[in-house]
């Protein structure tokens, strides 16, 4: 019994917490790794030399409907470069944060990836449907028992 | 003067090793930041060789050429000279100089970018092929104002990351100062080994000039 309970806290804390707000997970699933990826790398490269500070903008008030019953919300990220007062460069990452699953994707060329990509991490496009609003159309065939479409409207501005 | 020279060696030698160090990362697990902001591309698994083969070519060619400047090693062992300039050739011509213009191709900075990294190719490869030619016919002043010019292309890629830790201190724009910073060493180092030729030409036909009014007192 004991066992059974302790296996029951393990997998509540571990399981994500339903509808984590999105800013906790973006700066939890992307900024942080990032920051602390980006303070480890030489300045010494070709690369572009690692933001000096980044601000994270939530840009849906609510909770937007993909095409296969999902609910994301859009953010930028803003970063600021060089020393001193340096400079800021708006939505230098843009991309979709699904609260109910706890996951975050950014837009990487033409597709959206999940976060880990600006990470490192070998990542393939996301489905079609990520990160895109279900158009009102669908939505309508979607009531009426038809299956939405899969090539939703784009719910974020380019990169 | 000889103080410049050893100096800028050792500079030379040590963003060669700073730059060797960073590029493990191309061979781990993870993604770098260089290889993250770059794809995807198209045909990427030929970017992604072509930058690894890059990678271990500059690895070996830069530091290659500074022992080849290596007035010591040149006096002492003549045979490592010459065959440690084979290696170096042939990693320059067949491996440095076809990766580099593959991915000057993707180069960030676009068309401007683009031109820049060819450029600084094929002044390598053209010294590097008339360095030998003349090295061959043993004509040592030419090859060596050859070779030069094949290490002063290569000291691009230290002295243009010098220039972008810099440009990014002072927050200047991102992309005007991958630019400076690609153009501005590929044309100076090209002028200043013109220059250090000319220089040692000047000074030679002066030498030989007074050896020859010093000959004709003397008779």
């Amino acid at each position: 019994m004991p066992t059974c309970l302790a296996l029951l806290v393990f997998l509540l804390a571990s399981a994500p917490r339903a509808s984590e707000n999105p800013e906790v997970l973006v700066q939890k699933k992307l900024l942080k790794p990032l920051a602390a990826r980006e303070a480890m790398r030489s300045g010494y490269s070709r690369a572009r030399p690692p933001a000096v500070e980044r601000r994270l903008r939530v840009l849906d008030a609510a909770a937007i409907a993909d095409g296969h019953g999902g609910a994301f919300v859009g953010f930028a990220v803003d970063a600021r470069y060089g020393r001193g007062a340096g400079r800021w460069q708006e939505s230098v990452i843009t991309g979709c944060v699904y609260a109910g699953s706890g996951e975050v994707y950014v837009r990487y060329g033409d597709a959206f990836r999940q976060a880990g990509v600006l990470l490192g991490k070998v990542t393939p496009p996301a489905a079609d449907h990520i990160c895109r609003a279900v158009s009102a159309a669908a939505v309508e065939r979607y009531q009426g028992s038809a299956r939405p479409s899969l090539s939703g409207e784009p719910a974020l501005p380019e990169r | 003067m000889r103080f410049i020279r050893s100096a800028w060696l050792l500079t030379l030698a040590v963003g060669s090793a700073a730059i060797t160090l960073g590029s493990l990362a191309y061979f781990g697990t993870d993604l770098p930041e260089f290889v993250i902001e770059k794809l995807p591309l198209p045909w990427e698994h030929v970017w992604l060789g072509a930058l690894k083969l890059h990678v271990v070519a500059a690895a070996l060619a830069l530091p290659g050429c500074l022992v080849l400047v290596s007035q010591t090693a040149l006096k002492r062992l003549p045979a490592f000279h010459r065959w440690a300039g084979r290696a170096t050739a042939v990693v320059v011509l067949l491996a440095l100089v076809p990766s580099g213009s593959y991915l000057a191709l993707f180069a960030k900075g676009g068309l401007p970018s683009t031109v820049g990294f060819l450029v600084s190719g094929a002044i390598a490869a053209i010294a590097m092929v008339q360095a030998v030619r003349e090295a061959r016919a043993r004509h040592f002043a030419a090859h060596r104002r050859f070779a030069l010019h094949v290490l002063a292309q290569l000291s691009v890629a230290v002295t243009s990351r010098a220039m972008l830790f810099v440009f990014d201190a002072i927050a200047f724009e991102d992309e005007p100062a991958y630019l400076v910073s690609l153009w501005l060493p590929v044309a100076a180092s090209a002028l200043a080994v013109e220059l250090i030729s000319w220089r040692n030409h000047a000074h030679l036909s002066r030498s030989s000039r007074l050896s020859a009014r010093l000959r004709a007192a003397s008779i």
